[in-house]
């Protein structure tokens, strides 16, 4: 079972909420850190990290530029304009490659070869449960490199690295993705069961879970609600809205000021009180519910 | 240099949208542009009235002609993002994964495939309350953003030199990608909003990173300042260290959320002390481009 946790909306707590069911849930399981760009998983899950590696995309290089005759195909199959052939030799703008290969197929002198652009990392590890009992809980994350463009690339490697891992070892999947509606989101959004949205009783919260469902609602899918700091704002926009659209609300994480702060300091959202460790329980229920509901489709 | 401010954060939720929205409240004559074009918020507060529609498009996507395809399969060999599926029955293109490169079409023997410009999204000129304004929305599930943000940014300039404005004030998107770097590279100051969280703090290292590789002047904003002090006192420090500006640091009140929920902007919060250091925040962010036009003037 695959469940991940979306928002529209950034900052709303999808990674507090991944992190209290990744740590509580009653299975093996892994925590996959998608939000590449800002990953924070790892922060309140302190995993210990057994192995990592450089993620890559293929791009071309000019490994014999003598037998270049300034043809311009590489330039003119390249919709990004990532090559320019300038006073009869190509010149290629790494950042700016999607990695298509197009310029390796029309190159017929061997100009051109194949060279990697550095994405970032993915890292993989344990990281501890709420319960000992309970311990088989690991963990991969990818981390972005600052300066990197595009971060969809990234994101299919540690998705290739948690279907490893699967194989590995039979277990459930938390996934916090990144914010967002777009690429980035659908990337990590392929291929799952559940699909939680985070939002929370504010205009923005609204405005945000609605671009997001019109974005990722899918037949094949079933999706719920959390909603965050409940009674921070208007609940009842939200809890309408859910209705209308017959998404379910399966869970209300409380705003008071003192979970605001020890969620600042990163403590487990499952270890403030037992109310809260229920609603997390209760969480996982309604998650292994909606499951079901989506094998039986 | 252009007086563009560019607000952003790393982590989403930490306040970009509700400084934006009061600096452009502050500054008189601006252009205020939305370029978190993925999940946009600002018009929410500013209520824009729109004055035109434009379509967006950026780049191109496959499209196959079945009379033509004689399942040869070639394409699918080509494709290196996955977006051709050929089963035994038929060959579908999936658009979501299409990355319009056109290797495909190039390949195709028999001309099947056709590359159509792609309708990625819209963006509109409005008129808020503040005074112009400019944003725009991807279609869900479009790549592209980066585009559309440059694109946002373009207009803004080029409205900037036509008419009689002082500021463009940015709100950006989350995180440190393709938007965020269309939206930062040669602005003329970045706003960097965090909070003390954990994740807050670790984002604001990961976006300052960013700007100092493109050697942006950054300022930070200290939002829900008194969430934790000792993560407070951290980012505190990393400013002074960096050189960064400390423009404001903001206390944590439900009547900022209640504020926002009315439509009021920070400036209009008088509880804890907001609207002030909301206010000094601005006038330091505006005298960034004062003294730096001064000094011009000097050497000229």
């Amino acid at each position: 079972m695959i469940v991940a946790i979306a928002s529209g909306k950034g900052g709303t707590g999808k990674t507090t909420i991944a992190a209290a069911l990744a740590r509580t849930w009653d299975a093996p399981r892994i925590a996959v850190d998608m939000d590449v760009e800002a990953p924070n998983l790892h922060l309140l899950l302190s995993p210990t990290i057994e192995g990592e590696e450089e993620a890559t995309l293929d791009v071309p290089v000019v490994v014999e530029p003598e037998n270049c005759d300034g043809c311009g195909a590489c330039s003119d199959i390249c919709a990004f304009k990532a090559i320019l052939v300038l006073r009869g030799k190509p010149a290629i703008f790494t950042e700016l490659c999607h990695g298509c290969d197009g310029c390796l197929q029309v190159c017929l002198r061997g100009v051109l070869g194949r060279g990697k652009r550095d994405l970032g990392t993915v890292s993989w590890g344990r990281a501890n449960a709420a319960d000992r009992a309970s311990s088989d809980l690991r963990m991969v994350s990818g981390r972005m490199r600052i300066c990197e463009n595009t971060c969809p690339p990234l994101i299919r490697h540690v998705r290739t690295r948690l279907d490893a891992m699967l194989r590995e070892r039979q277990a459930d999947v938390i996934i916090d993705a990144p914010p967002g509606t777009n690429c980035p989101a659908l990337t990590a959004l392929r291929d799952i069961d559940v699909l939680l949205l985070v939002t929370e009783p504010t205009p923005f919260g609204l405005h945000d879970l609605d671009l997001a469902v019109r974005a990722f609602q899918s037949d094949r899918v079933p999706a719920a609600v959390v909603i965050n700091r409940a009674g921070l704002g208007d609940d009842e926009l939200i809890r309408a809205y859910c209705r209308r659209g017959g998404l379910p609300v399966v869970a209300e994480i409380p705003y008071r000021r003192d979970l605001a702060e020890r969620c600042a300091r990163g403590e487990p959202l499952e270890a403030m009180g037992a109310d809260l460790r229920e609603r997390i329980a209760a969480l996982a229920g309604s998650v292994r519910a909606l499951a079901h509901r989506s094998v039986a489709a | 240099m252009m007086p563009e401010i560019t607000v952003v954060s790393g982590k989403g939720g930490t306040g970009k949208t509700s400084v934006t929205a009061a600096f452009a409240k502050l500054a008189g004559r601006a252009i205020v542009c939305d370029l978190d074009v993925d999940a946009a918020d600002l018009h929410i507060l500013l209520q824009p009235q729109i004055i035109d529609t434009h379509d967006f498009y950026a780049g191109q996507t496959a499209v196959l002609d079945p009379d033509a395809c004689t399942q040869c399969r070639a394409c699918e060999s080509y494709c290196r993002f996955d977006a051709i599926v050929a089963t035994a029955q038929e060959i579908t293109f999936d658009p979501s994964r299409c990355e319009g490169c056109g290797i495909c079409a190039h390949f195709c023997p028999f001309g099947a495939i056709e590359m159509r410009p792609r309708l990625s999204g819209r963006w509109f000129r409005s008129h808020a309350a503040t005074g112009a304004m400019l944003h725009g929305e991807l279609h869900p599930g479009q790549e592209n953003s980066g585009l559309l943000v440059t694109r946002l940014r373009e207009e803004a300039h080029a409205a900037f030199r036509a008419g009689s404005f002082d500021y463009i004030i940015a709100d950006g998107p989350p995180g440190i990608g393709c938007p965020v770097i269309g939206a930062v590279t040669g602005t003329g100051f970045v706003v960097a909003v965090t909070e003390p969280t954990v994740s807050g703090v670790h984002d604001l290292l990961r976006v300052a990173a960013l700007c100092e590789h493109f050697r942006l002047p950054t300022g930070v904003v200290l939002n829900k300042a008194d969430l934790d002090l000792p993560l407070a006192g951290f980012v505190e420090t990393f400013c002074a260290e960096r050189g960064y500006p400390l423009l404001a640091r903001i206390p944590y009140l439900p009547a900022v959320v209640q504020a926002l929920t009315e439509g009021r902007t920070m400036d209009e919060v008088d509880e804890g002390g907001v609207a002030d250091s909301v206010h000094s925040a601005w006038e330091t962010v505006a005298a960034q481009f004062k003294s730096s036009s001064e000094a011009i003037q000097q050497v000229e």
